[in-house]
């Protein structure tokens, strides 16, 4: 495509401007293009020269490589410029910040921002992924403590304030900072959170009661299901839990299953479900918490009252006179000793709900025949790992090229843009 | 040394201009791009500043000359042209250049006529627009191909081949006519 003002030039022409560059090269040149030369002689003896002492200043100045103060040298030394005559702006002076650094600056900060969303929402995205099926969330931060024996569990109630609601189910928890060893229940019962009085609760229980589920279901390597299965075992006494019970069944093809059911004290619940986890494949992972808190007072103030009553008629009792009134007294002990049985087990019961909490895993055989856990359970972990950063690399890059590419593409707007103004401006100051 | 012509074949790395041929290509330009500036400003002391901005700007942006682009000589005119025009740009408005004093008296009457005609002629320039004054200006001083005008400008070679010429006719019909 030809230019605007491009049109094809005759032969004549094309020579003139042959003769033209003969004549600037200092050739000679044919009789009829003397008056060209004659024109060019004129224009160039015609062009100001450098004054000596601008000459002799810019000399020096290339001589010492422009040291950085020369703009400054420039402006009040020897060159007396325009800008110094007539004030204005001077050449030398540093830029506005152009259109591109304006772009390219705001273009950081939604790039920042960007990133900052795509962070808050990796945080917060409830991952369910087949590898670990666990779920992600920071609402809540349980601390429950537990000792066996003791019927005492919290939950930090600076991280869970409000009105309590019954039975109300929290989110689910996966990995939280369950602090156990620092938060003991004697800790906590020194500090007026836990009563000291595990069989009363009374009424308005100070600390939260959370009862905690977990599965798991771990995928073995064929013939592996029963050797997982005692490693399960092993994690569960380490944490001083508890083996419910135990099944390892095997179908007619050959696969195994196994299905385990373990108490665990709440406080270890996270660092079994850890520990746990590295013994295999983790196909699938829940873990779910429920506020009884309602239930368990309600429960120890029936207990409360129960004994309460009990204290009375025992009173009532060391007072009869007849033996119509003792009768009648001990039948009504009787009754109120079978309420306090009643109420005090529904008490123990939410206490150990509390403390211990419910850990089912499963274990089947895979059948892909990957290996996972056993003789080369190292191997196969670090693999995973190395798969597992790998995604999260590929991940992180995809985010940040998410956010970049908008940002590239502005900015490379916004220096076209910049540069064909530029070249527009340059290109009026010749339309004068 | 003055007169000697850098090119970029004599230019021995491919990109990147060394200190030393700087200042040959300084010695070598110095004059002509002052020339260039001057004539295009019409103004010496925003010629001084310009000439001086665009070698300072060419020493420190030597290592990014690529010798594939064009010779130093042309790279080193681009840079006055773009400071030059900018200048012009800011001013909005040329000065009257302070003119050589038109000879007095005592010269032969060759010497005479020589004056008379660099005056009809630089009446004749300064009667173009600025464009076709810029392009004459930048091949007569800078000693360009056209090839390279071209690439300077940011057009084809055969069109800045029309726009020379056009400029040198006009500049031609403008001398006519102050004669």
């Amino acid at each position: 495509m030809r230019a605007p003002d491009e049109t094809t030039l005759n032969p004549a022409q094309l020579q003139e401007l042959a003769a033209l560059d003969q004549v600037l090269a200092g050739e000679p040149v044919e009789e009829d293009y003397l008056e060209l030369q004659a024109l060019v002689a004129s224009i160039r003896k015609d062009a100001p020269s450098m004054e000596p002492t601008f000459a002799a200043a810019l000399d020096e100045k290339v001589a010492a490589g422009f040291p950085r103060r020369t703009l400054k040298v420039l402006k009040r030394g020897p060159f007396h410029g325009t800008r110094a005559r007539l004030g204005t702006r001077s050449a030398n002076r540093p830029r506005r910040p152009s259109l591109a650094m304006l772009a390219t600056a705001s273009s950081v900060v939604v790039a920042t921002g960007a990133l900052v969303v795509g962070a808050g929402i990796f945080r917060n995205t409830h991952v369910a992924a087949g590898t670990a099926g666990s779920s992600v969330a920071s609402a809540t931060n349980l601390r429950a403590s537990g000792r066996p024996g003791k019927q005492s569990s919290s939950v930090d109630n600076t991280q869970t304030p409000g009105p309590t609601t019954p039975s109300q189910p929290s989110s689910t928890v996966s990995g939280g900072s369950a602090t156990p060893s620092t938060v003991t229940p004697d800790a906590l019962q020194a500090n007026g959170v836990v009563s000291a009085d595990h069989s009363s609760p009374a009424t308005g229980s100070l600390a939260r009661q959370v009862q905690q589920d977990a599965t798991l279901t771990l995928a073995a390597n064929r013939g592996q299901v029963q050797d997982l299965s005692d490693r399960v075992v092993a994690v569960c006494d380490r944490f001083a839990g508890i083996v419910q019970s135990s099944n390892v069944s095997t179908d007619d093809q050959g696969g195994s299953q196994a299905t385990l059911s373990l108490l665990l004290p709440s406080a270890q619940l996270n660092s079994a479900l850890a520990a746990l986890s590295h013994l295999g494949h983790v196909s699938a992972r829940t873990q779910n918490t429920l506020d009884i808190t309602n239930s368990y007072d309600a429960a120890g103030g029936r207990l409360k009252e129960a004994r309460a009553q009990r204290d009375g008629l025992l009173r009532q009792l060391a007072a009869a006179t007849t033996p119509n009134q003792t009768q009648s007294i001990h039948d009504q002990l009787a009754i109120i000793a079978g309420r306090i049985s009643q109420d005090q087990r529904a008490v123990n019961s939410l206490t150990q709900k509390a403390h211990y909490a419910t850990l089912s895993v499963t274990i089947t055989e895979s059948r892909q025949g990957a290996s996972f856990g056993g003789g080369s359970s190292v191997l196969d972990d670090a693999l995973t790992s190395a798969l597992h950063v790998l995604a999260v690399a590929l991940s992180v890059g995809i985010v940040v090229l998410a956010a970049l590419i908008p940002v590239i593409l502005v900015v490379a707007t916004a220096w076209a843009t910049a540069l064909t103004l530029r070249r527009r401006r340059r290109q009026q100051a010749l339309e004068v | 040394m003055p007169g000697m012509t850098i090119t970029a074949a004599t230019v021995p790395l491919a990109s990147g201009i060394s200190a030393d041929w700087f200042e040959q290509l300084y010695r070598s330009s110095a004059a002509d791009l002052y020339g260039y500036v001057a004539s295009l400003l019409r103004d010496r002391g925003a010629a001084e500043d310009v000439t001086a901005l665009a070698f300072e700007r060419a020493f420190r942006r030597r290592r990014l000359f690529n010798a594939r682009r064009g010779s130093p000589r042309a790279w080193l005119f681009g840079i006055a042209r773009n400071a030059a025009l900018d200048e012009l740009r800011r001013r909005g408005r040329t000065c009257a250049l302070d003119e050589k004093s038109a000879t007095r008296g005592q010269e032969s009457y060759e010497e005479q006529e020589r004056v008379a005609t660099q005056a009809t002629v630089r009446v004749a320039l300064q009667g173009l627009q600025t464009k076709d004054r810029e392009l004459i200006l930048l091949k007569f001083h800078g000693q360009l191909s056209n090839a390279e005008l071209a690439r300077l400008i940011g057009t084809t070679e055969s069109n800045v081949g029309t726009k020379l010429h056009r400029a040198l006719n006009r500049l031609r019909e403008a001398c006519n006519e102050s004669a």
